[in-house]
């Protein structure tokens, strides 16, 4: 009750009531006392006025000559007929002659003010008569007090009442009122729970309340559209956070969980609903926990900090921290952006390891190699070591690598190098520099010839058969040794010269090992001095061609000319085929010049065409230029670009070059005939010649090697190859052509087993195009003398 | 249960009239010394003092109110005008509206009652009896 009083008199309603009250209880009071003090003062002045009146008028009927009884009998008159209360009256000798119904213990006692002396009495005297005597009258003042009492007591009922309906009116107004403001407050506290979508309409004509109903639906209007505003906003930071591809994560000064987004899920194998509130650091290695807090046992805040994390299956993880503080009004929190850089890092490793080791087989790479070699040599400087250098080359890898694929080349060169290894002590470096080049550090031997016994051992493993992709192969190798302070004493020149040494070993036949010598120096620098040359021959215009003339063995009639390569070097003059060929297809050089060949060969040929001098050109083709995928695109572009007929142009071929995957090269020659030209089969009987392929070949004409014409007339058996050839020649419909005609006993021979066409120092040397061109002018008129052999002249 | 206002009110009135003098002061009539009346009645003066003529050898006698305390005013109202004050009021203003006239003059300062008096030998008024003594130039004219 009295809790309900309290919560009452706080109220709205209460305190108008108490305060009406109270303002009620201090100005009634003062009021009513006002309106009774003057009313009081009303009643008592006119008592006053009617004592001193009725005194007066009294006082002329007293007759004093009466005796004293009859005077009182008169003053009894007067109380008796109500016109006074108390009479009595004094002679001028100061006797009195009182009333006989005055009280006892009545004493006249002039007043001069109502209440005086509190006897309840107004007692007042008149005049002195002509004898001197007065008459002494008092009056009840008691009806006057009973009044004056009677207007307190009905002041006081008056006072309450008024108090009472002013309380009930205010109640009333009070209820009024707050009934308006309640129905805003149960709005408002609607909003307050969430209820913020229902319209707040209060309906009262208390303009103030009802303005400030208005305002709150205003207010309330501009909640709704400022929450939809930050629930948009609050999505899409969400969908941000969401959609991360780092995980972020936010956590309290104490490192507890508030927020664990989609990727920190996918990162570390929890649910949000899991990571909430477990410590940021139950996601670390336990021993990186220290580290994610400061002193101060807060997120230590860092930028691209390494962590190693923990995934809930245990796995650890490379973590990137980058933790940052915000601070809101009233709270603290830190961000943190977790990227995994796991992979990142392993790759990074691999990189590195990449950087320095071959990804095929693993070994240090070149430039670890020189890293270890340079460090190896300074330390043998110091300790005055013997170091040996290994260069090892595998020999023919590169007919492997092109016949069986690289695939097998790939498998073999792995296979070689677990074979190295077992061959090696733990601190010798065994690395690839690319390809099938391999070096060997020997950093500490005693004497030179200590590394004989690892050649050696190197040689014998690589001999045994390897057993690849089905196949059993077969290879050897061909190693150059350098050593240290003897042959070099710095990393590059000891490298260069246990090359050169392999150099060496490869020129005498490889499969064995060579020690550098400074002869071999002197040849791999003439060797190197070549190849750089040859490189610019071609843009320089150092190469030519010359033509060799081909007749016809029964005509003596030159048919055809074979085009032949030269080299003018400006310093060393004319440079044998021999022996820049071979080094060209080694540096893949040879396709462009396989390329000019050709286009010059046939520009030449068409200017003899349209000189009127129709005849064949025979072109070599080589082995790497046969391999050219564009092969048939570059002579057919080639001789629509020359305008050479194809039927002049005669393709020579090597047996080599076609027995190597023969299917692909029957396809190819197939090709190459359906552009219109001729196809020779050069140098034929010198190597693997399976002739149940030849007889698939498309090949228009053999061409006997010279070494088979040089051993006519040498003995009994001389020339019978040379006949063997041209039977079988003409049992497969082909022309045949002899190479290196250089007596009359060749010619005879080869006329007389029926040779078609020859050609050779016999007739003519290799001529230049213009020599050449005077010669078939002269040659092909027809009054010609008869041919005019070189044998002649 | 009836409340007993009639102690407090008593002992209100008591108070009042201890503040106001509590003895009944003893009024006289006053005059100058060189004023031709020599005593005057009650009825002579309750007339001269409610505006009626009152003169003496011809020459009309002038009421002269003495308000400087308030008792001796009211003590002259109950012995010689048998009236309330406010009745007093009531009778002089009804009687110069009808009548004509002014009201007799009030002083409210008793040196200034004294003045008058002193100045005006036709002046009459009321004091108590020992200011009148000690009043040099009047006598008293009428003990009422």
């Amino acid at each position: 009750m009295r809790r309900r009083l309290r919560v009452f008199m706080r109220s709205y309603t209460g305190r108008l009531l108490l305060g009406g009250l109270l303002i009620h209880a201090l100005l009634l009071p003062i009021l009513f006392f006002a309106l009774l003090t003057y009313e009081t003062k009303d009643h008592k002045e006119q008592f006053v006025a009617q004592v001193r009146e009725r005194t007066y008028l009294l006082w002329p009927g007293l007759d004093t000559r009466r005796s004293a009884e009859a005077i009182a009998r008169w003053g009894d008159e007067l109380i008796l007929s109500g016109q006074a209360d108390y009479a009595e009256y004094v002679l001028a000798s100061g006797d009195t002659m009182p009333s006989s119904l005055n009280g006892r213990s009545e004493r006249f006692q002039e007043d001069l003010f109502f209440g005086e002396h509190g006897d309840h009495m107004y007692y007042v005297a008149s005049p002195p008569n002509a004898d001197g005597g007065r008459l002494r009258l008092g009056f009840s003042e008691l009806a006057v007090e009973e009044e004056l009492q009677r207007n307190v007591q009905f002041s006081l009922a008056l006072m309450a009442a008024y108090l009472f309906l002013a309380s009930l009116l205010i109640a009333f107004f009070g209820d009024r009122l707050t009934d308006a403001i309640l129905r805003l407050q149960a709005a408002t506290r609607r909003i307050a729970n969430g209820g913020i979508d229902e319209p707040m309409i209060v309906d009262t004509s208390v303009s103030e309340i009802s303005s400030l109903a208005t305002d709150l639906e205003q207010m309330r209007q501009t909640l709704v559209r400022r929450e939809h505003e930050m629930a948009q906003r609050e999505a899409r930071q969400r969908a941000v956070l969401e959609t991360a591809a780092e995980g972020i994560v936010t956590v309290n000064p104490e490192g507890r969980i508030e927020s664990f987004n989609r990727a920190a899920e996918t990162l570390f194998g929890y649910t949000a609903a899991e990571a909430m509130g477990a410590s940021f650091t139950r996601f670390l290695a336990p021993e990186e926990a220290g580290r994610f807090y400061t002193p101060g046992g807060e997120p230590a805040v860092c930028s691209g900090a390494e962590f190693v994390g923990r995934r809930r299956s245990g796995q650890k993880c490379q973590l990137m921290l980058s933790v940052s503080e915000a601070v809101a009004v009233d709270s603290r929190c830190f961000t943190i952006f977790i990227q995994d850089i796991s992979e990142r890092l392993a790759y990074e490793a691999q990189l590195a390891h990449q950087a320095t080791h071959d990804t095929l087989t693993g070994l240090p790479n070149r430039a670890l190699y020189h890293d270890r070699l340079t460090q190896v040599l300074a330390h043998a400087h110091r300790e005055e070591h013997i170091v040996g250098l290994f260069f090892l080359d595998l020999d023919r890898f590169k007919y492997i690598n092109d016949s069986l694929g690289h695939h097998i080349g790939d498998e073999l060169l792995v296979a070689v190098s677990k074979r190295l290894k077992h061959c090696l002590r733990t601190e010798d470096t065994l690395a690839r520099l690319g390809g099938d080049e391999f070096t060997i550090i020997l950093p500490h031997l005693e004497r030179p010839t200590n590394s004989v016994t690892v050649a050696e051992n190197i040689v014998k493993t690589l001999e045994k058969p390897f057993h690849i992709g089905g196949k059993e192969l077969f290879i050897s190798c061909s190693i150059g040794i350098a050593f240290f302070p003897f042959d070099g004493k710095e990393a590059a020149e000891l490298s260069k010269n246990a090359d050169t040494a392999m150099y060496a070993t490869k020129n005498l036949g490889g499969h064995g090992f060579q020690f550098y010598s400074k002869p071999m120096n002197a040849t791999a620098a003439s060797r190197l001095e070549l190849d750089s040359s040859l490189r610019y021959a071609l843009e320089r215009g150092e190469l030519l061609l010359h033509y060799q003339p081909q007749v016809d063995v029964d005509s003596l009639k030159i048919v055809g000319v074979e085009a032949l390569l030269r080299w003018q070097h400006p310093e060393r003059g004319l440079v044998p085929p021999w022996e820049f060929i071979p080094l060209a297809e080694e540096t893949g050089v040879i396709i462009p010049i396989s390329e000019w060949v050709l286009e010059t060969a046939c520009r030449q040929g068409r200017a003899w065409q349209d000189e009127g001098l129709p005849i064949s050109v025979g072109v070599n083709l080589s082995a790497c230029h046969f391999k050219e995928p564009n092969l048939f695109q570059n002579i057919r572009d080639t001789l629509s670009k020359t305008g050479f007929q194809p039927r002049l142009l005669d393709l020579e071929l090597t047996e080599s070059m076609v027995m190597e995957h023969c299917d692909e090269t029957v396809a190819i020659l197939h090709q190459l005939k359906q552009l219109g030209v001729t196809l020779s089969l050069d140098d034929f009987g010198t190597g693997y010649s399976s002739l149940s392929y030849l007889k698939q070949f498309p090949i228009d004409i053999l061409k006997i090697d010279r070494s088979f014409i040089q051993d006519i007339g040498e003995g009994e058996q001389d020339g019978t190859l040379a006949t063997t050839i041209i039977a079988m020649a003409r049992s497969l419909r082909m022309q045949v052509i002899a190479e290196g005609v250089e007596t009359d006993g060749h010619l005879a021979y080869l006329r007389h087993h029926r040779c078609d066409i020859f050609q050779g120092f016999y007739f003519s040397k290799p001529l230049p195009a213009d020599e050449l061109t005077a010669l078939l002018r002269r040659h092909l008129q027809p009054e010609s003398p008869a041919l005019q052999l070189m044998g002649d002249a | 249960m009836r409340i007993r206002f009639q102690p407090l009110i008593a002992a209100l009135a008591g108070l009042a009239a201890t503040g106001l003098s509590i003895a009944g002061p003893e009024v006289v009539l006053v005059a100058s010394k060189r004023s031709p009346v020599g005593q005057m009645a009650v009825a002579e003066a309750r007339n001269l003092f409610l505006g009626l003529p009152v003169g003496v050898g011809g020459q009309a006698l002038k009421p002269v109110r003495n308000t400087a305390d308030g008792v001796v005013t009211e003590a002259f109202m109950q012995r010689v005008m048998f009236m309330s004050a406010e009745d007093y009021e009531r009778q002089i203003r009804t009687r110069v509206t009808r009548s004509g006239g002014s009201r007799p003059a009030a002083y409210g300062d008793l040196t200034e009652v004294t003045t008058v008096l002193q100045r005006d030998p036709l002046a009459v008024t009321y004091m108590e009896r020992s200011q009148a003594k000690h009043s040099p130039g009047l006598k008293i004219i009428g003990e009422p």
